[in-house]
């Protein structure tokens, strides 16, 4: 997807930036951007800050579940 | 010395060929990535325990049965399992209860972090328990797409045919849940912004 210089676009751009699915000479545009525009600077700050948040999520099953899938594994026969 | 990890690629086919420990090891890499998908879908801790169990005895059978196909890699596979069994839930049980454990405590007494003291780990809990009630408090485009591509890993370009809609629509549905969760972390939990935004349709 070419990056555009649009409103709407770029806002995405930054997603798709923040995310590592823009190429190599997309990520120079982004960055040269960035350096231009102080509000797609703020949005791209805000984005990062909410990603490292969402990084810490992690929720951990109890034992008893994973003891059930192991036991489940261990006398399943194959069809 | 550093302790070689072994690929998920050689613990799969050693598990096809009855290594249990090979399992074992998969199940342990791996439970808290599943689990943390499936809690943030249903948003139930004790539906998200039987919904993994569904989805781990569902690899089982489609590894032992000779089913699995070898080019796709282990991780996105069993997410795109666990995520179909917990969208599945979510649509024809949508329900919106208490997130508890079964010794009643809060489901982000779970949470877990790396090295930290004890002191940080306390503040990172408050503010990663406050952005899991945000969480929940998406609209449910945005907080699929937001889990698709955060936890499970999914292109865009994936969400969006998965989702049946296009890749400019998938991102706007993201940026939309960015912006919703931005907004709501600016207020306190006692004065939280009802109105949230929805990409136009």
């Amino acid at each position: 997807m070419p990056m555009t210089q649009t409103c709407t676009q770029n806002p995405n751009d930054v997603i798709r930036y923040l995310y590592g699915e823009t190429s190599g000479e997309e990520n120079d545009q982004m960055e040269e951007l960035l350096a231009k525009d102080s509000g797609l600077l703020a949005w791209y700050l805000d984005c990062l800050d909410i990603q490292l948040g969402l990084n810490q999520i992690e929720v951990t099953p109890s034992a008893h579940v994973v003891n059930r899938i192991l036991d489940f594994s261990r006398s399943y026969v194959a069809e | 010395m550093e302790k070689i990890q072994v690929s998920d690629c050689e613990l799969v086919s050693a598990y096809i060929k009855g290594d249990e420990n090979a399992f074992s090891v998969l199940v342990e890499r791996y439970k808290s990535k599943v689990f943390t998908t499936i809690v943030l879908v249903v948003k139930d801790t004790y539906v998200a325990e039987d919904l993994m169990q569904d989805t781990f005895i569902k690899a089982i059978k489609t590894l032992r049965n000779g089913r699995y196909n070898e080019e796709g890699k282990f991780l996105p596979w069993i997410l795109r399992i666990a995520h179909n069994l917990a969208i599945d839930y979510f649509r024809r049980d949508k329900r919106y209860p208490n997130v508890v454990l079964e010794d009643g405590s809060n489901v982000f007494n779970t949470l877990s972090f790396s090295e930290d003291s004890m002191e940080s780990i306390q503040v990172k809990k408050e503010s990663h328990e406050h952005l899991r009630m945000l969480i929940k408090r998406l609209p449910e485009q945005q907080r699929e797409v937001l889990i698709m591509r955060h936890y499970e890993d999914m292109s865009f370009q994936e969400i969006a045919e998965a989702t049946g809609v296009s890749i400019n629509t998938a991102l706007g549905r993201m940026r939309y849940a960015l912006i919703n969760l931005r907004k709501m972390m600016s207020k306190t939990v006692y004065a939280y912004d009802t109105n949230l935004y929805t990409e136009p349709q």
